[in-house]
């Protein structure tokens, strides 16, 4: 390779480097201050938001009240509840539509997959009041499993649009070697498919439990009982008209990170994994 | 035992029709070659015996049984693959026990079977590797082993050693030759390369459009070829077809246009009758003049030369001299022809007597 080029590759990795470097303060600046503020004195964050905090403003309040004060441990479950029970039967139902569209050929194949795939481009707000009136006529108001009915609908179409492109890369011969060793079509599913496709289904994953963890809106409408709310509303009490309690809302703010944090970290190991496998080939 | 029988198979994908009535007579341990063009049928044929495409019409029997609506794991079938199919995630043990562990064979008698197959194949140091860390020709061996160990009444291979480079073809082809000698089952085995079909069947069956050709010993196909279609396609290089007429005929000998005399008793030619003529580059002797022109290209191979001939009519014909020949490109050469070893096809490419 010339000397020029040489330069020019380098030149423009630093280049790349630099402009996401960038991207990432700013999108890690927030974070930082939610995080490094909950653990300030209400003095310390209003005097000073950008410091870290020192001996002299480090404080816990925010966490004592939090914990101490509120039914935290409650939303903290709730959310937990709705959103691994979303990711579940998203992805079983999701991963088990896709494989049905990509690797049987029937009739009307095409315009399921299309019909599928509207819920991409229809936000899903939109129909907020015919589902609320869906969920007062199933007398599902102020449950846990209205919100996880409606993150499924929501998350369902793009986990099929993409689980469906991954498995059609998926070898057909793989499927009638199984078939000719007698394995049944559940187990082909499940012992051969979602093994495979276990770095798309971690993607698929990550890209579901986010805004499903981080929703305001249907929490706001289908589950206002101080029994179900979920941690992005549970946060709202402490945000008030006049007065905001903002030790308790960073401290609330910072514990909600922690549960989707390790719950990614599951599903990047997989990702991870999912990608070396592919390139040992 | 595991005779098998294809009766009237007809395959269509909606109004398309493949495959237009096959007939197929396989004896217990025969080893049974497809052979075609690609586009054929010969594939789908496969499949359909294997259970994993619908039969539109027809049946298909094993061991006097007919197998139209059995599952391919019940059939008694284990099939090896072009692209291999070995299950990615699964070491070469793991994708060779699969299918036994889904039968619910006991442990034992499934680590028995696979640590035999994996000695024949010489597969014992990679048993706990994964497919992605074979080479071609060993990702081709475990797929073998994971058909021997389903212990089969009959295997399929669909153009199994496509996918390999021309020195492994042939040891491949070897190896699968003696792994017929020593397990003794069935085979059907499906390729478009007439030297694998030739080196390895008892029985070919050549295909062309859906219909099948011709069935016979390599021999039979090579010597007795039924029609143009097979006596052009067995046999390399090629057989040469000059076409012509029938200029005169005297009981059972025919004259025709080129100035030879056959003997084809029972023939049904009219002078005037447009015919075919074929004869095998190896059966022409470069000495000789019934047939002569001028030389376009000579290709010499040490134990065999081709001499490309354009006669005075436009016709191409090529002479396999054994050893180095001495004719060189523009020369003026003629050819002898064997009368013995002459076939002639009628206008609709039928082989008369």
């Amino acid at each position: 390779m010339s000397r020029k080029s040489l330069v020019d590759k380098s030149l423009s990795a630093t280049l790349v480097h630099g402009i996401l470097i960038c991207y990432s303060i700013l999108a890690l600046w927030p974070i930082f201050l939610v995080v490094s503020n909950s653990f300030k004195s209400r003095k310390g964050i209003f005097n000073d938001p950008m410091a870290v905090p020192t001996a002299e403003t480090f404080s816990t309040i925010g966490f004592d009240k939090v914990l101490g004060r509120s039914n935290f441990d409650v939303y903290f479950l709730n959310s937990i509840t709705v959103t691994v029970m979303t990711l579940g039967i998203t992805l079983l139902i999701g991963a088990m539509a896709a494989w049905a569209l990509a690797g049987y050929k029937y009739r009307l194949n095409t315009l399921l997959a299309f019909y599928l795939a509207i819920g991409i481009m229809v936000p899903i707000r939109l129909g907020t009041v015919s589902i609320l009136k869906l969920v007062v006529a199933m007398g599902l108001m102020n449950s846990l499993t209205a919100l996880i009915l409606v993150y499924i609908a929501m998350s369902l179409p793009l986990t099929i649009f993409i689980l469906n492109e991954f498995m059609q890369q998926i070898p057909n011969d793989l499927k009638e070697a199984a078939r000719c060793d007698g394995v049944s079509e559940y187990r082909i599913f499940f012992q051969i498919i979602l093994p495979l496709t276990k770095p798309a289904i971690a993607t698929v994953g990550v890209f579901t439990m986010v805004p499903v963890w981080n929703d305001l809106w249907f929490p706001l409408i289908l589950t206002a009982d101080d029994s179900v709310r979920t941690v992005t509303l549970g946060v709202q009490q402490f945000v008030g008209q006049y007065v905001t309690d903002w030790n308790s809302v960073l401290a609330s703010l910072t514990l909600a990170i922690v549960p989707v944090f390790i719950l990614y970290i599951i599903f990047s190991r997989q990702l991870i994994r999912g990608i070396t496998a592919g390139a040992v080939k | 035992m595991a005779d098998m029988k294809l009766e009237g198979i007809y395959k269509s994908y909606g109004d398309v029709e493949v495959l237009h009535g096959v007939d197929i007579d396989i004896v217990d341990g025969e080893f049974v070659v497809f052979v075609g063009p690609s586009g054929c049928g010969k594939s789908t044929l496969l499949r359909m015996i294997a259970g994993l495409e619908d039969i539109s019409g027809g049946d298909i029997s094993i061991a006097g049984e007919i197998v139209n609506n059995t599952p391919p794991a019940k059939r008694g079938i284990a099939m090896v693959f072009q692209s291999y199919a070995l299950y990615p995630h699964m070491s070469v043990r793991k994708n060779m026990a699969f299918g036994l562990s889904i039968a619910k064979l006991g442990k034992a008698e499934i680590n028995n079977r696979v640590d035999a197959a994996a000695n024949k194949l010489q597969l014992t140091e990679l048993m706990d590797r994964r497919p992605a860390q074979l080479s071609g020709g060993q990702r081709q061996r475990v797929a073998i082993g994971r058909a021997i160990v389903r212990e089969p009444r009959v295997f399929l291979f669909d153009e199994p050693l496509s996918n390999l480079d021309a020195a492994l073809r042939v040891n491949t082809r070897l190896e699968i030759a003696k792994l017929h000698q020593d397990l003794k089952n069935t085979v059907i085995y499906v390729t478009h390369d007439q030297v694998e079909a030739m080196t390895l069947a008892d029985k070919i069956v050549v295909m062309n459009d859906g219909n099948v050709e011709q069935i016979g010993s390599p021999m039979d196909l090579y010597h007795r070829p039924a029609n143009l279609f097979v006596a052009g396609f067995i046999g390399s290089p090629k057989m040469n077809f000059l076409s012509g007429s029938v200029s005169g005929v005297d009981g059972d000998n025919v004259t025709l246009s080129h100035g030879v005399t056959l003997n084809r008793p029972g023939h049904s030619c009219a002078s005037g009758d447009a015919i075919t003529l074929g004869v095998r580059p190896e059966h022409l002797q470069a000495s000789g003049s019934d047939l002569s022109g001028s030389v376009d290209v000579v290709e010499r191979l040490g134990d065999v030369s081709y001499i490309y001939l354009i006669l005075p009519d436009g016709e191409r014909l090529v002479i396999a001299e054994p050893g180095t020949t001495e004719v060189a490109a523009g020369d003026q050469a003629g050819c002898g022809l064997d009368v013995t070893r002459v076939h002639l096809f009628d206008g609709n490419g039928q082989v008369i007597g």
